[in-house]
């Protein structure tokens, strides 16, 4: 079992463009991956799931895998939240005139 | 967060007609138009919005349930409309399924915090398969009002 603590730095918090990006970064995986806030778990499989963590920026979540690859997934979703999301760079929401969330 | 508390009644479509993504976002931002809670000159710019927004990733999350959103200086609180589709909608979800329960969002800019938690009260709600079957059971907005209502007080 793997487990690390990521930090939501994104200013509009874990919304569902994110989450989204959770999910997609763990759908190969078929062990057992969840993010954790106080005692809210979610399945990382699960954008409804995620969404309920309701993860305001500057919130610490905690990430737990366990299962064949659990060191590759917990990597990617810390890369992830390290690099703010790719999808949610400034620049990408201005071009298609959205805030992105 | 109580689903009454953004959820506009009068807004709600029981049956919407809309067959594709983009006739549904605009037919029930004419719904709260029509509620009086978007103002005539900004309901283009919201669908548009929202459009442009679906075009990130779809909001199509599985279960049969997309959350199309967005943010628009001309609301002062978070709102938000629901709509049922008897026939299914094409959304592009993540599930590649078909969408028949809607949820639409359209929040101030400048209260992040507000949309996390409307989005968080939604999907509690949405992640109960009872919630979902008679939501789209539900043929008139007093009914839908009533089951959002009764999963408010943890009814459903």
């Amino acid at each position: 079992m793997i487990r690390r603590i990521v930090t939501v730095t994104l200013e509009n918090g874990l919304h569902m463009v994110p989450a989204s990006e959770i999910a997609k970064a763990v759908r190969d995986f078929h062990g057992r991956v969840v993010l954790r806030r106080d005692n809210i778990i979610a399945d990382a499989h699960s954008v409804l799931d995620l969404l309920q963590l309701r993860a305001e920026c500057g919130t610490n979540l905690e990430v737990e895998a366990e299962g064949d690859g659990d060191a590759l997934v917990v990597d990617a979703i810390a890369q992830l939240f390290a690099l703010n999301f790719a999808v949610e760079r400034p620049t990408a929401a201005r071009r298609a005139g959205t805030d992105g969330t | 967060m109580k689903l009454t508390e953004f959820v506009v009644e009068r807004a709600i479509i029981p049956d919407l007609k809309a067959t594709t993504k983009d006739e549904a976002i605009k037919e029930m931002i004419a719904g709260l138009r029509n509620a009086g809670r978007i103002a005539n000159d900004h309901d283009g710019q919201i669908v548009a919005a929202i459009l442009k927004r679906e075009e990130l990733g779809s909001t199509g999350i599985g279960r049969g349930v997309a959350v199309p959103h967005t943010k628009h200086p001309s609301v002062d609180s978070l709102i938000c409309t629901v709509a049922i589709s008897r026939g299914g909608l094409d959304f592009a979800s993540l599930d590649g399924e078909d969408v028949y329960i809607l949820f639409l969002l359209v929040s101030p800019p400048d209260r992040p915090g507000d949309h996390l938690r409307g989005l968080e009260t939604i999907t509690r709600h949405l992640k109960s398969d009872d919630f979902c079957r008679f939501l789209r059971q539900s043929s008139t907005q007093a009914q839908v009002w009533d089951l959002l209502s009764e999963a408010d007080a943890g009814q459903t």
